[in-house]
This record gives structure tokens, sequence and C-alpha cells, in this order.
């Protein structure tokens, strides 16, 4: 058991750490960030609904850079480790297969979570950003963050720039180290502006508010879940599938999974079928409820990550099966 | 049968055919090898490319399941991980995870041993030394390396257990003379050790330099096996090696020679191999 659980361990970090160092996850996650970052500044005829449309954007971005990472990450981990060679070395040695895909499986989840970390972050930073009311003695009407817009967007650029001095400097992987940076600048930001109210004014430390839309991390929490059946999705393709077919399988899976709300209703017996062997995207996104003021009930997040481990398992169950006998 | 008679791996009637995507036979790779390795032989599985020698050392491993015959690794099904934990494995080809380290790649390939952290660390910067990556190499991605490089962290990954079979596919393919001579090397020491060693390769002089027993496979089947002197030796056939003899002799002795009834004699100077020449010559350069 010790020996399994060692293994275990040791794939999943070396699949982490292959998986944050391949440049098209650091692409990746960077186009995610910024895209966030800047969709408030982009924003046209929002009707008042600037704040509602940077969350549902952020997470649309969310999932869909969430749903790439994953099928990207097991390809590159699974799909080119068996093509290679690589994972024949490791399972000539006392890993069991199973072991093994598990392993590549909860490092691609650490690379996702690392994506939908940063993702959640700059969501929270862009509600934030987005053009608000705001009523002081001085000043009254609507106004944008300036200063938490130029802090979302700067701060990739930061870790962009850090990671390329340790790179220099110290030889450190720039991939890992530019998601060290992002991951630690982000919630350090979002800090800092605390200090500060919308208009860019010092509040002082008693008045320490980062102002942050806290209802929106549920919905990043079932989101993230519904990722780890997409990661498991994803290992379970590339066991005999290349990248680019695992990539449009799980996002055949995923448009599927946006119309099996519907066609359980309007499909009768097949549509029920459908429903059982699809993930229902729509009990996941969740952001219409967090619409004037309302909260994700966190019994409704657990409902959801019940779901999603289900979904996982049985993913994974059909990748083991198609795994068990391949020939390496 | 006790632990020490037990063969390393007994294969019996090994068959491969691999199949199209409609499950319809493409190639037989494999067809009817037998083969098995007493504890401290040292093995060479020998052949032209294609002849099935890579298919042969993944169905002894378990990687490919043979479509007939059976493989016995320690007495073991090879699927079983505790007959593998004894397996040290080079493939054909050095794919390492090209943003690790050598130190993090055998850090990595050790965890799936479950080495005490001790061991671990003991083996993994002997092994470097011994491989000759122990300098800053050992700290930088294998990715930046040569293809010999990459080969020597390959060596170095199938020997962090300290194996008892040894299973070497090409062991010398992008490595400099020198390098090839320290695998040689490395292959002997295991023999002296009691490792058993199969060792796949499909240039001769390599083989005969360090195997005991070799099998020869052409299009999928063992085509001859045994020891290596048995089959090399020309019974009919006697070479004497002389030292300080003048010149002046030969014709003298060839005379004799002829004299007891041989029905031809040749004598010449024997030629060091250029490999010996070529390390003589760079290691001369290097003092």
């Amino acid at each position: 058991m010790k020996r399994t659980l060692v293994a275990l361990f040791s794939v999943a970090k070396a699949t982490l750490l292959e998986g944050l160092q391949q440049p098209a996850v650091l692409l990746l996650a960077l186009a995610c960030m910024e895209l966030t970052a800047l969709q408030p500044v982009l924003q046209l005829h929002a009707f008042g609904e600037e704040g509602r449309l940077a969350r549902d954007c952020g997470m649309g971005f969310f999932l869909v850079f969430g749903v790439l990472a994953a099928a990207l990450v097991a390809g590159f981990s699974l799909a080119a480790e068996i093509r290679d060679g690589t994972a024949a070395t490791a399972i000539a040695k006392p890993a069991g297969r199973a072991t093994f895909l598990l392993g590549k499986f909860l490092g691609a989840v650490g690379v996702v979570a690392a994506v939908c970390w940063c993702s959640l972050w700059e969501t929270l930073l862009a509600v934030r950003t987005s053009e608000a009311l705001v009523e002081t003695d001085r000043f009254f009407g609507s106004v944008r963050d300036s200063l938490c817009g130029l802090l979302s967007v700067g701060a990739p650029v930061a870790a962009l720039a850090l990671a390329a001095l340790m790179d220099v400097r110290a030889r450190r992987r720039f991939g890992l180290w530019f998601f060290v940076f992002a991951a630690a600048l982000l919630p350090l930001a979002a800090g800092a502006l605390g200090f500060f109210d919308r208009l860019g004014g010092w509040v002082g430390f008693g008045g320490w508010s980062p102002g942050l839309d806290a209802r929106l991390v549920p919905l990043a929490v079932l989101l993230f879940s519904l990722l780890c059946a997409f990661c498991a999705l994803a290992t379970a393709l590339t066991t005999r599938l290349q990248t680019g077919s695992a990539l449009a399988l799980s996002f055949l899976v995923l448009f599927l999974g946006f119309l099996a709300d519907g066609a359980r209703a309007d499909w009768g017996f097949a549509g029920r079928v459908f429903y059982a062997l699809v993930p229902d995207v729509q009990s996941f996104w969740l952001a219409d409820e967090l619409a004037h003021g309302g909260r994700i009930a966190w019994r409704e997040v657990a409902g959801g990550c019940f779901c999603a481990f289900s979904w996982t398992v049985f993913a994974l169950s059909l990748g083991y099966v198609s795994f068990r006998n391949k020939d390496l | 049968m006790n632990e020490n008679n037990e063969p390393a791996f007994e294969a019996t009637g090994l068959r491969k055919v691999f199949r199209d995507f409609w499950g319809r036979p493409r190639t037989v790779a494999v067809d009817g090898v037998s083969l098995r390795a007493a504890p401290g032989e040292v093995v060479g599985l020998l052949g032209p490319n294609g002849s099935g020698k890579s298919t042969t050392i993944k169905m002894l491993l378990g990687l490919l399941r043979p479509s007939a015959g059976s493989v016995r690794l320690f007495g073991r099904d090879p699927r079983d991980p505790d007959a593998r934990a004894r397996v040290g494995y080079l493939p054909e080809l050095s794919n390492l995870h090209k943003f690790l380290t050598p130190r993090e790649t055998l850090a990595y390939y050790a965890g799936l041993f479950d080495l005490p952290a001790a061991t671990r660390r003991k083996r993994i910067a002997a092994l470097l030394e011994r491989v000759g990556l122990s300098g800053p190499g050992a700290d930088r991605p294998v990715g930046e390396f040569s293809k010999g490089m990459a080969r020597r962290v390959g060596l170095a990954q199938a020997l962090l257990n300290d194996p008892a079979l040894v299973v070497l596919d090409e062991p010398t393919s992008g490595l400099d003379p020198i390098g090839r001579r320290e695998v040689k090397d490395l292959i002997l020491d295991l023999g002296r050790m009691g490792k058993t060693v199969l060792l796949s390769s499909h240039l001769l002089a390599e083989v005969s330099d360090v195997c005991t027993r070799v099998a020869i496979l052409a299009g999928g089947r063992v085509r001859a096996e045994g020891r290596l002197a048995d089959l090399l030796e020309e019974r009919d056939r006697i070479r004497f090696t002389a030292a300080g003899l003048p010149d002046a002799a030969v014709p003298r002795v060839k005379e004799s020679i002829a004299a007891a009834g041989a029905a031809s004699v040749s004598v010449d100077h024997p030629a060091a191999t250029l490999e010996d020449y070529f390390l003589d010559v760079v290691g001369g350069a290097a003092k």
C-alpha cells in the first residue's frame, strides 16, 4: 500500500512539474488571465450590468480555459509519453498501470488547479474593476476601478518578468516560477487594493476592505469539480488518442453537457439515457443565481461536487479499462 | 525450484501479432520465441532492425501482451509489479521528461521503487557519478541534453533499484566510443556482480565482447542460440600467438606446422581494434 502511494505521489509530482513548464500551458494561463483582466475595459453597451458581465465572462474563461488545460496536459503527460516510450520506462518499474494512470490524472488536476486559482483571482479583480455606481461626499457617478484594473493586468506581466529574472540569474524554471509568482501576486494585489477605494483614494489601515465578490468562490469550486471530471475524461481519452482528438472530444462533451438538461426534458427515454451519460454542465454553471445579490448554497456545491466525483470515477474507470491491456 | 536456480526470465513460444484498428493482423513481429536466462548470465539478443528484439523484450517486461506463449519473470507473471521490482530496464529510446533534471528524473523513478530516502539520495549520487553526470549537468533540464547524455541518464535509471536482472535495449545507441566502452565495462561489472543481463543490440562486436550466451533473431524467430564460445569456435582451425619471435624464425615454424599435417598455414601480425586504438589516442590527448 505504501509503495503504491509513494509511486502515485511520484507520478503526480512529475506530471505537475512537467505540466506547469509546458509553454502551451503557460500561454493558455496567460491568455485566460489577461482576457479576464481586460474585458471590463473592453465592455460596450453593458446597460448597467458591467459587474455581472465581468463575472460571467471571467467564469466562462475559467471553464473554457480549464477544459483546454485539462486536455492539453493529459495529452502532454499521457498520449505523448505512450507514443515516446516514457510511459513504458515507468511501467517497467513496479508501479501498476492503475497507479500510473491515477498519478497522471492527479498531476493534470494540479495543473488545472493552478490555472483556475489564477483565473479566479483575476475574475474577482475584474468584477471590482468593472464600472459601478459610487456615491461619496466628493463624487457621484459610475466609475471603473482603474487601480484595480492596472494591478490585475500588471500582475501576470510582473509574474512573467520575475520568472524571466529567475531564469536568467539562477537558471530556474521559467514556466514553474511564472505560476508561483502569478499565484502569489494576484492575492497580494487584491489584499493591497483593500487600502484603496474605487476612486483610488487611500482608506487607511482601519478601513481595509478588498471589495471582492466572495460569492464567486462557491461557483468556482463547483466549476473546478467539473473540470476535475474533464481531467479524468481527457486522461481516459489520451490512453488511446492523441492530444488534438482528445481536445476536440472534450469540447464536444462540454457542448453536449450544456444540452443535457434540455434533452432530459424534451427527448423522452433517449433524453434520459443521454442525461445519464453526459455531465449536466447546466447544474454546475450557476452564475445566474448570483444575479441581484443571490448566493449559491454550499449544499448545492456539495451536491455538484458529488456528481462531478461520480463522473470522474466513471471516466477514470473507462480509462483504466482502455489502458490495462494497452501495448506500450 | 529454489530462488538461486530460478531463471531470471523464461519465455516459451512467444508470438506477437500487431493488429490494425479493425483487429485484422498487420505484422507478425515475433513468432515462437523461447528464451531463458539463468542467474548471473549475460545474454545477448542479436538481430537486424525489425527482427523482433524490442518486441520480445517488451513482452518479457509485461509492456506488450503476447498473442501466444507465456513469460515468467523470476517465476511470476511480468504484469505483477513485485516481479518487476527486481528488474532494471533501459528502453531503445531514452525519451525522458524533458523539463526535469537528471537528479529529478532519477528521484521520480526511485519513487516508483519506494526506496528509503537515505538510500535513494545515496544511490542517485552514486549513479550520477558513475554515468559521468555528477557536475553541474545534474541540475540542467534533460531536454537540453545531447542524445548521448540523455542515454546516460537512461542507464542510471535502469540501475536505480540495484536490479537482479538488467534489460538493456541498444544501450550504446547515441554514445561516443568512450561512452560505449564505459557501457561495456558496466555490463562486464554487472556480470561479475552476479547480475543477469539481457543485452539487445545489432552491433556484433558489442555483444561478443560482453555476452556469455547469445540468441540470434531474424524475421521474429530465434535462428541460433547458445554459448558464444561454442557458436564461434572453429574446431578445425588452431591459432598460435607468439611474442618476441624473430622474423627469420617464421618460415621454420611454418614448415614445422605444415610437416605436422596442416592443410594450410597463414601468418600475420595481430591488429588492435579501432576502438582500443581510439581510446589510446583520446586517453593520451587527455593526459
